[in-house]
């Protein structure tokens, strides 16, 4: 199985939101961006996102911590903790 | 010519008369779709109604589920008598206090029931189903409504709109919400239709290339995301919308796939449908549903009464006037005597993917961040604005709209600032004329 460093794993998500969401394809993200309010992410593109998420890097997120993610970076910490060897 | 049955109980036993598949679905991971006949549904349900009724519960609290297990639940406590508080499982923490704070009221309204002489009353056959209810503030009601509201509300759905065997409707929408228990579960099982149960959120959007439905209840953000991705399947001939209207564009671009869009309008109150759109061409004009005489008031506000109303609410007064409920929405008829929903009377904003913004509580907090006092929300286009009264710093506002809508959800933020050339119209008690100002803005 492929290991990410974090900044792998940020720039591919970030690749992920913008194209999955065309309309933040122009917006500049980093760790500290809120997602779902401040970068525009509503609830639906939100689920979307954590599915594609969870797909791409082959982890899964339990849902009831779905709600609990605010930041793109607490989005990462989730991703990260549920990749081999971490 | 469609059975309207009066119970849940006289429900499931009609089950046992039935062939088909009453319930399909399949683990979220799995590929393989399993069945239950309406036979097998009938038999599941009663086995547990009598577990129901062995733990001599009164008061339920169900965390409503796309799966075989919840659907059993939520009619097997129904037929044990005992009341359902219906709960979304993705709702945080907090909402488990209030629904067991809730569950609590429920139990002692229940048990405190008196006849004239005093005495308790006997126990009801059958429980009630408890739904929250955002209504005209954020801060949710509980409505008590009851299975035979519930199965007559099916009734008159189908009387505009039939499904039957051979019918898959898929149920994606939350169980938690009328809309949602009426139209994509109730009202399929009460004409022989197949229910298929959505293998939860992460295949939201896809559940429909999966189980191939014929019938699709939805919102309309969840029609435009399945749009956007190319998910609607080919067998779908029926969309029907539900929370906040399709937009017409919407609608031709799905007729032009053969797609039939219809949209319901109800409320938690009147366990769902009470009128419901016919004409193709015209998918904002609406048709009363049987049994629901609308009028509208001198101002234009809809009222309703139904045998589909609520028992009320718990802890609260209801807002009937001679067994009318005033629904808060703004409407005219027109010379076919087809109801048109022009806005919302109270101070609310149903949004595309039907949540709602409270608009006092956003002129609050922006007062508050501002200092600028003359404010109003409305809807323009789709989006919610903020208007502001002549002369307001339209920077300031800018500035902390800005910061504001970092804490709200993208669909509930506010799009636009626009300074008005007079003072926002109010009443001689200072209140502000909602509707008048969102007419300005048109």
């Amino acid at each position: 199985m492929k290991k990410y460093t974090r900044e792998e794993l940020k720039d591919i998500t970030i690749k992920l939101i913008h194209d999955f969401i065309p309309e933040l394809q122009d917006a500049e993200l980093d760790e500290d961006s809120t997602i779902n309010t401040d970068t525009n992410i509503d609830s639906l593109s939100l689920i979307m996102l954590v599915t594609k998420a969870e797909s791409t890097f082959d982890v899964r997120i339990p849902r009831r911590e779905w709600s609990k993610i605010t930041t793109l970076g607490e989005l990462l910490d989730k991703i990260e903790k549920r990749l081999p060897d971490a | 010519m469609y059975t309207r049955f009066t119970s849940f109980r006289e429900l499931i036993e009609s089950f046992r008369s039935r062939e088909g598949v009453a319930i399909k679905y399949a683990d979220e991971d799995d590929d393989i779709i399993k069945e239950v006949t309406y036979n097998k549904l009938a038999d599941l349900i009663t086995s547990e109604t009598f577990h129901v009724k062995a733990a001599c519960s009164s008061v339920e609290v169900i965390r409503t589920e796309q799966t075989l297990e919840s659907v059993i639940d939520i009619f097997a406590h129904v037929l044990a008598g005992c009341d359902v508080i219906m709960a979304d499982p993705l709702v945080p923490e907090e909402f488990t206090d209030r629904a067991l704070m809730a569950a609590e009221a429920a139990k002692i309204e229940r048990e405190s029931k008196r006849d004239s002489r005093g005495r308790l009353v006997s126990k009801q056959p059958e429980g009630e189903l408890l739904f929250f209810t955002s209504g005209t503030t954020s801060r949710s009601k509980i409505v008590r409504l009851t299975s035979e509201s519930f199965c007559t509300s099916a009734w008159s759905g189908q009387s505009m709109l039939a499904c039957g065997e051979g019918d898959v409707i898929l149920s994606i929408l939350p169980l938690s919400h009328v809309f949602g228990f009426v139209c994509s579960l109730l009202w399929g099982l009460a004409y022989g239709a197949c229910i298929a149960l959505g293998r939860g959120v992460r295949h939201i959007i896809d559940d429909t290339l999966f189980f191939k439905p014929t019938i699709l209840p939805a919102v309309p953000s969840l029609v435009s995301a399945m749009m956007k991705f190319n998910t609607l399947n080919p067998q779908l001939r029926v969309i029907l919308i539900g929370a906040a209207p399709c937009t017409p564009e919407t609608a031709a671009v799905l007729r032009e796939k053969g797609i039939d869009v219809y949209f319901g309008y109800g409320l938690t109150e009147t366990s769902s449908g009470i009128a419901i759109t016919q004409d193709l061409d015209e998918p904002e004009a609406l048709y009363p549903c049987p049994g629901a005489d609308i009028t509208l008031e001198p101002d234009g506000e809809v009222t309703v009464a139904t045998p589909c109303m609520m028992q009320g609410y718990i802890g609260a007064i209801p807002m009937f006037d001679k067994d009318r409920f005033f629904t808060g929405d703004i409407g005219r008829f027109d010379e076919k005597g087809r109801l048109h929903l022009l806005g919302r009377k109270k101070d609310v904003l149903l949004m595309a993917d039907g949540t709602k913004i409270f608009c006092p509580e956003y002129e609050e907090e922006l007062a508050e961040m501002t200092g600028i006092t003359d404010l109003g929300m409305i809807m323009k286009d789709g989006h919610a604005v903020l208007i502001a009264g002549k002369g307001s710093d339209k920077e300031a506002l800018k500035m902390a709209v800005a910061e504001y809508n970092k804490t709200l959800q993208r669909s509930q933020q506010i799009y636009d600032v626009i300074i008005s050339d007079h003072e926002l119209p109010r009443t001689v008690t200072g209140k502000l004329k909602r509707y008048e100002l969102a007419e300005q803005y048109k």
